[in-house]
């Protein structure tokens, strides 16, 4: 039974609009899931679907000229983020809760070094002298396993690697102590090698240090391997939600199924099999469930009916009227 | 498949006029206001024997200095008259005519030498490449007013030679930028391939690179009119330009400079009408680069 | 670096060198150097003559290495209106040239990089617009008519300032200002755009992720990074301003090179002209050549270059 302040992350109905040349469309619509703490939640979604756009929603980082919450809270830790004046935002940005990004290289300021970078963001939020800053950045980049720290922290972005670079960033990140990491898509910008370790150093930081980590991607395999829950995204809206063993073992949603089925098995001898079509473009308002149109279970009241979350047991939500009909095995 | 993209259905001719070239350009503020002040002043340089009130040469010398109709002048005279009892507004329009003519020559011109330069430059290496950059950093290097000084200098003053001091000068902006484009699209694959295909080089620069270096050439053509106007009229004030019997913008404000504290109207009047003239083109030259391809850094 | 500075050094001598070369053949280009360098009224005994001395009659190339060495040895010329020699004039106002120049330079930096960064951080506000509108006009002005009318406004109406002349600081004020404002417009422009690009960056992105107070992310983050081509333009500009100059020093009388060759031209002492084109396009080469190398200082990935470790 979980208690209400085991939630760090509460995202309720969360809706944000983007404007474009005739209008405004929604990039995430009604988006429901919590993460509790010490938790790592995995949100997957092809692009398009809108986990990025989530991602710096709870940041505070959207665009303002062009995108802006319309609807729902972000409670953290029982404080709506959304309503939050912008100076106090700023305060716990950096600090309770950081954010990696998917490119180390463009994300990190190529004309200062490594060490200033992480010094900057200590800085920003406790007043600490600067040769104690950088000790601490010292710290923190021994944390993340980079070779020869003491050194390191005066090289410069272009010096290092791909996977060092994103060590930096996880280092920066979690300068302040933070209780949420955000991750967005940090290892599909780097070799399947470096990922993994990636994912290990993510598994080992959460079990030293506590950290909530949301974890997006487009990858089933990455949030197999590191990830307690998962939250599905089709077309800004969740789809399917719940722990990854019980989803991944019995998906309810013919999208989970779908993405299923497109991963290569060469030990099962099953061939991968596509999802037909492509998803909705943002401005085509769709009536019904947005996933009929490629959905292979689809029903005429499909297309008609917008199908609400339901319950299918205790922490696992589906979007989809037809998921008690469905098979759940292969 | 379920039938998720619907036939296309027939756009309105509205629209598609909207969503072309020339609807994007209007669009925008400053193609919509480029384009029109454009249009008058090609219309007055063109028309202007028939729009002028007045023979631009004609002196007389009983009505000199007299100031423009708003501020205590006749109607005969819109604009005033000079020293010499010119009319201003007939100078003006017969001015445009030399203007325009040499602003958008010694920029067709200009185009034409640093497109071909940065074009030969960019795509083939060695020492063709160095020789012809080395060059382009000599003509940057000498002032264009102490260049044409030392042209008119040595071969008189005049309309042509101010048209090859003029090209002589800019061709270099043509040629960096052209430059820079021909080295990045030679990357592309579709170079590649048309070299792969036996193409020979003359040929791969003339029909691949070129139209796709060509949007930055455009926009910079159309700004270096602008900046050729100025050029010439500063180059005519100073004495260096066209000869002093064609009315033209840059001699009346030589000539009025004199006059400044009697008739003050003789420097702003063509002063404006020159500033008019090239804030329309640039305006057009800017919504042009938006339209084509905004990342463009000019 | 050194290998690109010196790299740098030797392309700025072929530069120096196509300058000479291409001021050397202008002179040569209307067939008969005597008409530009003697009076009008010269009779033909007194060109042969002449001819004869300077050496005209020998082959071209032969004329041109000795202009080459001349050159380089510090003989320009020497100026008949003068009668002295032509570097010595020259150097006599390059000072002159300078005040105004840098005085200009100063004045569009402090006006112009305030402007672009601003605009850029309220992009799309009417701030923006109105900034944007100013350097617009500030373009399509030519510089000698804004020299003209504040001459108007400022000496002949309302006597606050001085017409022409160098002297007291106030003599400094018009020309100046007058020189910026085209330059005012162009770094405002190059910097806003060059600011609005940075501000799209991702590492700005993150550096707001990191909690870092926006005014900070502007102008310690941004502007640093933005600040590296800027730099390149800043340089560039002098050189467009003492070209610029040689129009403002003729409509305010200031007494610097410009306004020299100008004069020279019209009382046909040639070589003095030769003489400032090549002075003002040798500072020109040099001040790149700093720019340049100040850019490769700056920015650390030319400077370190190379893998950690």
């Amino acid at each position: 039974m979980t208690q209400a302040s085991d939630i760090l992350l509460q995202v309720e109905n969360l809706t944000v609009e983007f404007r474009v040349d005739d209008g405004t469309v929604k990039a995430v619509d009604g988006v429901n899931f919590s993460i509790r703490r010490g938790e790592i939640l995995g949100l997957v979604g092809e692009s398009g679907s809108g986990k990025s756009v989530t991602s710096l929603a709870i940041m505070g980082l959207l665009p303002p000229r062009v995108a802006r919450v319309t609807g729902g809270r972000i409670l953290f830790d029982g404080q709506d983020l959304l309503r939050l004046p912008a100076g106090d935002l700023r305060g716990l940005r950096g600090n309770r809760f950081g954010m990696i990004f998917q490119e180390p290289l463009s994300a990190l300021n190529p004309v200062f070094t490594v060490g200033h970078q992480i010094i900057t963001g200590i800085r920003a939020h406790e007043r600490v002298s600067r040769a104690a800053a950088r000790s601490r950045a010292i710290e923190l980049l021994s944390i993340v396993h980079i070779a020869d720290a003491a050194r390191s922290v005066d090289a410069y972005p272009f010096q290092m690697s791909g996977g060092m670079r994103q060590r930096v960033l996880i280092a920066m990140a979690l300068a302040s102590q933070p209780d949420l990491l955000i991750a967005d898509e940090p290892t599909t910008a780097l070799d399947v090698t470096i990922q993994a370790q990636i994912l290990d150093l993510l598994r080992e930081i959460r079990e030293k240090t506590g950290v909530a980590i949301l974890f997006i991607t487009h990858d089933l395999a990455v949030i197999a391997e590191l990830c307690d829950c998962v939250a599905v995204l089709y077309a800004g809206e969740v789809q399917e939600r719940g722990p990854v063993s019980s989803v991944f073992a019995t998906p309810r949603h013919p999208y989970t199924r779908g993405l299923f089925s497109c991963i290569a098995d060469p030990s099962s001898g099953k061939r991968m099999v596509p999802i037909e079509g492509r998803p909705p473009l943002l401005a085509e308002a769709l009536p019904g469930c947005r996933f009929a149109p490629r959905c292979t279970y689809a029903s005429p009241s499909c297309g008609e009916i917008h199908p609400t979350i339901e319950i299918v047991e205790t922490d696992r939500e589906v979007r989809c009227l037809r998921w008690q009909e469905i098979p759940t095995s292969f | 498949m379920s039938a998720i993209v619907s036939p296309a259905a027939p756009v309105p001719f509205g629209q598609r006029l909207r969503r072309s070239l020339v609807g994007r350009l209007l669009r925008r503020a400053n193609g919509a206001v480029g384009v029109t002040i454009i249009l008058v002043a090609i219309t007055v340089a063109l028309l202007a024997p028939w729009l002028s009130p007045h023979d631009p040469n004609a002196q007389n010398l009983m009505a000199r200095l007299k100031p423009p109709a708003m501020l205590g002048g006749t109607w005969t005279h819109p604009l005033g008259t000079d020293h010499l009892g010119r009319d201003i507004a007939s100078r003006v329009m017969y001015g445009a005519q030399v203007s325009l003519f040499v602003g958008f020559v010694t920029a067709f011109a200009a185009g034409i030498v640093g497109t071909t330069v940065g074009l030969v430059a960019g795509f083939f290496d060695g020492f063709v490449r160095t020789f012809l950059m080395r060059l382009v950093d000599v003509f940057l290097a000498i002032p264009y007013i102490l260049f044409a000084v030392v042209v008119v200098g040595a071969l008189g003053s005049g309309i042509t030679n101010l048209i090859l001091v003029l090209a002589l000068t800019r061709w270099v902006q043509f040629a960096r930028i052209v430059y820079g484009q021909t080295l990045s699209v030679r990357e592309k694959e579709y170079v590649e391939a048309a070299r792969v295909r036996g193409n020979s080089r003359m040929r791969v620069l003339l029909a691949h690179v070129l139209p796709n270096v060509s949007t930055p050439i455009i926009v910079v053509m159309t700004l270096e009119v602008a900046f050729m106007i100025i050029m010439e009229s500063a180059l005519t004030f100073l004495g260096l330009g066209v000869s002093p019997d064609t009315p033209s913008w840059g001699w009346m404000l030589a000539e009025g400079k004199d006059y400044m504290s009697l008739a003050w109207w003789l420097t702003v009047v063509p002063g404006l009408t020159i500033v008019a003239t090239v804030l329309g083109i640039n305006l057009f030259g800017d919504a042009l680069r938006d339209t084509l391809d905004p990342r463009l850094k000019l | 670096m050194l290998v690109y500075v010196l790299r740098r050094l030797y392309q700025a001598i072929f530069v120096l060198l196509g300058v000479v070369t291409i001021v050397f053949f202008l002179l040569h280009l209307s067939g008969d150097p005597t008409q530009l360098l003697l009076p009008l009224d010269a009779t033909a005994a007194e060109r042969a003559a002449f001819r004869e001395q300077m050496g005209f009659n020998d082959p071209l190339v032969i004329q041109y290495v000795r202009y080459l060495l001349n050159v380089v040895q510090g003989d320009l010329g020497y100026s008949y209106r003068h009668g002295q020699p032509v570097l010595g004039l020259i150097l006599e106002r390059v000072p002159a040239t300078f005040e105004l120049t840098l005085a200009s330079l100063l004045l569009a930096i402090v006006v112009a990089i305030p402007l672009g960064v601003i605009a850029a951080v309220r992009h799309g506000s009417v701030t923006d617009s109105a900034a944007m509108a100013f350097a617009l006009l500030g373009q399509a002005t030519p510089v000698y008519w804004l020299g003209l009318l504040l001459i108007l406004l400022f000496s002949v109406k309302l006597g606050w300032l001085p017409s022409g002349g160098r002297g007291s600081f106030e003599t400094l004020i018009l020309p100046a200002f007058t020189l910026a404002v085209f330059s005012m417009a162009r770094i405002a422009r190059i910097t806003r755009s060059g600011m609005l690009d940075v501000l799209g960056q991702d590492y700005i992105r993150t550096a707001r992720a990191k909690g870092i107070v926006e005014r900070i992310v502007v102008f310690q983050y941004a502007l640093r990074n933005a600040a590296i081509p800027l730099i390149t333009v800043i340089g560039l500009e002098f050189g467009v301003l003492l070209g610029g100059a040689v129009i403002t020093e003729t409509v305010f009388a200031w007494p610097g090179v410009g306004r020299f060759a100008i004069d020279s031209i019209f009382a046909r002492d040639y070589p003095v002209v030769q003489g400032v084109v090549l002075v003002l396009s040798s500072i020109f080469v040099l001040i790149n050549l700093s720019v340049d190398i100040l850019y490769t200082y700056l920015d650390p990935r030319i400077r370190e270059g190379g893998a950690f470790k």
